[in-house]
């Protein structure tokens, strides 16, 4: 995953809020990278950049030799379908909707047939330890297991890259910490996986590297062994 | 995505708010009820209308005149010019000649009032039986369709030539408190009559009465009673020349059959059966048009064997030049006025659909503000914009095709019941037992569930295209 000059700028009303500034990244297979920050720092922006949902300003994203700044909306969602799953903050799950049948979804725009899903979304749904609440609403699950359902569900149509947007931050820290270790789970497999959060100390826990921004700006970075500020801090 | 899943999402939300979808569903319901009704009110009384004209009879019957005539809604059975042909006793027999023709006759076209004598109370007393029409048919034209549909007593035969005869329908005859009722006409306390019913004995042989009124040359003397002698130096008809004054003259005649009218005669008069000659004698007596020296019918009649060559029949006594009419022709000028008529029932009654139109277009905006985090979520996991866009369509269509299915269903039995009560109704007073104001065609059925959908589709493009269009980043954010 190659980034390079990758800027976003916001309109607010008559400002121009730059939320990620001429950004320049290399994240390898396999890493479980971590961005910390404010709230602010431009982190869900880079995110959601990251996993096809926003469109750069300026700048590039390479993703596996696909430009994603280049590519159409049906290639991104074709590049969100495929290659990333997303793992939010407030869970997103479709409230009407059994546990199943949300890890489920993906599969559907996959066009998976159903047998052949069902089965699929049951044995994610058992990897992530609720295979016997699988009938159940979100309404009817704790915070704890509503994301491990979502963690389920990001993992459906085998992604490249999982892109986690504060996690546990709607958790307490005992059912955190499970939602952390399933994650590393996943990393230990193979999975890449970029963590977003603002707490810093859980990133330097799990990750494998972690980026500090603040105001759109790379502020530190753990690859680099002295924290340095970055030109024009 | 595949289509079943597209069904079963867009009907799981359809059934998520249930208040708000049988409200929106109720419009449309409304809407196409309102069409079935209003337009099966039209079918049926097209269909009312025609089987007024169905009689058997009229199937196999072509008339024949001796310029082209207009089949158009406007001038229907106007001459449209070209030289007369002539129709005289040789081009009928040239008629008869063609294969599948029973009989060939001329249309002497009198009508006249029809009256009888009755001895009531003592009293001599004379019972006006209205207009009738008097139709001079020959021997052939009687056939086992006219011998079936007597009902006492016979035709007039070769072996026995009855003199100044007459067959009379039957409701006539009851109708001037002559013999009994047909069944249908019964009123409380009478027993209807079957074939050969011994009352109508007292029925035959008795004298009636028809008063002609004829276009006859100016000079001619008044009418006194009746058999006047024949007007002479051709008279013309009336309208055509000035110069003619019109005379009343009766005739009078001995009943020696009586017949049900339900398949045979004229649909819109009754008609009392003659012997041809004794048409003939009657048209000397008026003069024949024009005239000129060689006199021609004004119509000639031609019946065929079977129904199902009247066609081909009728082509053939055009390709001869002549000016033909049948049946179909009126069903198609029927069709005309009620395809106009039902374009306008259906019209009023989509006022009802446009105003179920707004309340699926509104019923969708609401549900896309609901689910705009949905959406979102849908975006994000790989959904295209083409995809949310068919979700939200088939929500849209799935509205007006459930409403439709109900709505049909609903102005189908509304339609029934107004039948039911009808006929019920009309039976009671004597009317005939197949009366229905309201039919629905499958085509009508079909039509209306189809525009239903089209329009559901229509309001959902706006709401859909909206739905596919929002920002996933934003739509996440959202509540």
């Amino acid at each position: 995953m190659i980034l390079r000059g990758l800027t976003r700028v916001y309109r607010m009303g008559d400002a121009l809020v730059t939320a990620l500034d001429r950004l320049d990244l290399e994240i390898g297979r396999g890493a479980f990278f971590g961005v910390v920050g404010r709230s602010g720092s431009g982190k869900s922006t880079f995110l959601n950049l990251l996993g096809g949902l926003d469109t750069a300003s300026a700048g590039t994203i390479e993703v596996d030799g696909m430009a994603l700044t280049a590519a159409s909306q049906d290639a991104l969602a074709k590049y969100r379908r495929e290659k990333v799953g997303f793992i939010f903050q407030q869970f997103n799950l479709i409230q009407s909707m059994s546990a199943l049948q949300n890890v489920e979804m993906p599969l559907v725009f996959a066009n998976v047939p159903p047998a052949e899903r069902r089965k699929r979304a049951e044995e994610l749904l058992d990897r992530v330890g609720l295979g016997p609440r699988r009938k159940h609403r979100p309404t009817e699950l704790s915070g704890g297991e509503q994301q491990r359902v979502a963690i389920a569900r990001s993992l459906a149509n085998r992604p490249a890259i999982l892109l986690a947007d504060e996690p546990t931050g709607n958790l307490d820290s005992a059912t955190a910490a499970s939602v952390t270790e399933l994650l590393k789970q996943m990393n230990r497999e193979g999975q890449t996986v970029i963590l977003v959060t603002h707490d810093r100390p859980m990133a330097e826990a799990v990750c494998s590297r972690f980026i500090e921004l603040r105001d759109g700006r790379v502020l530190t970075d753990s690859a680099v062994p002295v924290p340095q500020p970055t030109t024009g801090a | 995505m595949r289509v079943a899943d597209a069904f079963r999402y867009s009907l799981g939300n359809l059934a998520r708010q249930k208040l708000r979808t049988f409200l929106t569903v109720f419009g449309v319901i409304v809407g196409t009820g309102a069409i079935v009704l209003m337009v099966s009110l039209g079918i049926g009384l097209q269909e009312q209308t025609i089987s007024f004209f169905n009689k058997v009879d009229i199937l196999t019957t072509v008339t024949v005149f001796p310029q082209k005539r207009s089949t158009s809604f406007m001038s229907f059975g106007k001459p449209v010019g070209g030289a007369p042909m002539k129709l005289d006793d040789a081009v009928i027999e040239e008629f008869k000649a063609i294969p599948g023709v029973q009989a060939v006759f001329p249309n002497l076209n009198l009508n006249g009032r029809l009256m009888i004598d009755k001895v009531e109370d003592g009293k001599k007393k004379t019972v006006n039986g209205g207009f009738i029409v008097y139709l001079g048919l020959p021997q052939d034209a009687l056939t086992p369709l006219y011998r079936d549909a007597l009902l006492a007593g016979n035709y007039w035969s070769e072996e026995n030539p009855a003199e100044h005869c007459a067959v009379v329908p039957a409701d006539t005859l009851y109708d001037m408190g002559l013999g009994p009722p047909l069944a249908g006409k019964q009123k409380p306390g009478e027993t209807p009559a079957a074939k050969g019913d011994p009352r109508w004995k007292d029925v035959l042989g008795l004298e009636v009465k028809i008063q002609f009124n004829m276009a006859v040359a100016k000079g001619e003397p008044p009418a006194k009673g009746e058999d006047e002698k024949d007007p002479e130096g051709g008279p013309k008809d009336p309208g055509e020349d000035p110069e003619t004054v019109t005379k009343r003259v009766t005739k009078r005649f001995k009943i020696i059959g009586v017949y049900d009218s339900a398949n045979i005669g004229n649909p819109f008069v009754p008609a009392v059966f003659v012997p041809l000659e004794q048409g003939k004698e009657l048209m000397k007596m008026r003069g024949t048009r024009g005239g000129t020296a060689e006199p021609g019918y004004q119509q000639v009649m031609v019946k065929v064997k079977d129904a199902s060559r009247t066609d081909e029949i009728r082509r053939e006594l055009d390709a001869r030049g002549y000016g033909t009419l049948t049946f179909q022709d009126v069903v198609e000028v029927i069709g005309y006025v009620f395809v106009t008529l039902k374009a306008v029932l259906g019209a009023v009654a989509s006022i009802g659909l446009i105003v179920a139109f707004f309340g699926i277009a509104n019923t969708m905006i609401m549900a896309i503000l609901e689910r705009t985090r949905e959406i979102g979520i849908m975006k994000a996991l790989g959904a295209r914009n083409s995809e949310i866009r068919r979700l939200f369509i088939v929500e849209a269509a799935a509205i007006g095709g459930l409403g439709a299915l109900f709505g049909i269903g609903g102005g189908w039995a509304i339609g029934k019941g107004f039948n039911l009560v009808t006929a019920w109704f009309v039976v009671k007073r004597g009317g005939p037992e197949n009366v229905h104001l309201f039919s629905v065609s499958p085509w009508l059925a079909g039509g209306t569930l189809t525009f239903a959908i089209f329009v559901a589709v229509i309001a959902g493009l706006y709401p859909a295209w909206r739905a596919s269009r929002l920002d996933p980043v934003a739509a996440l954010r959202s509540l």
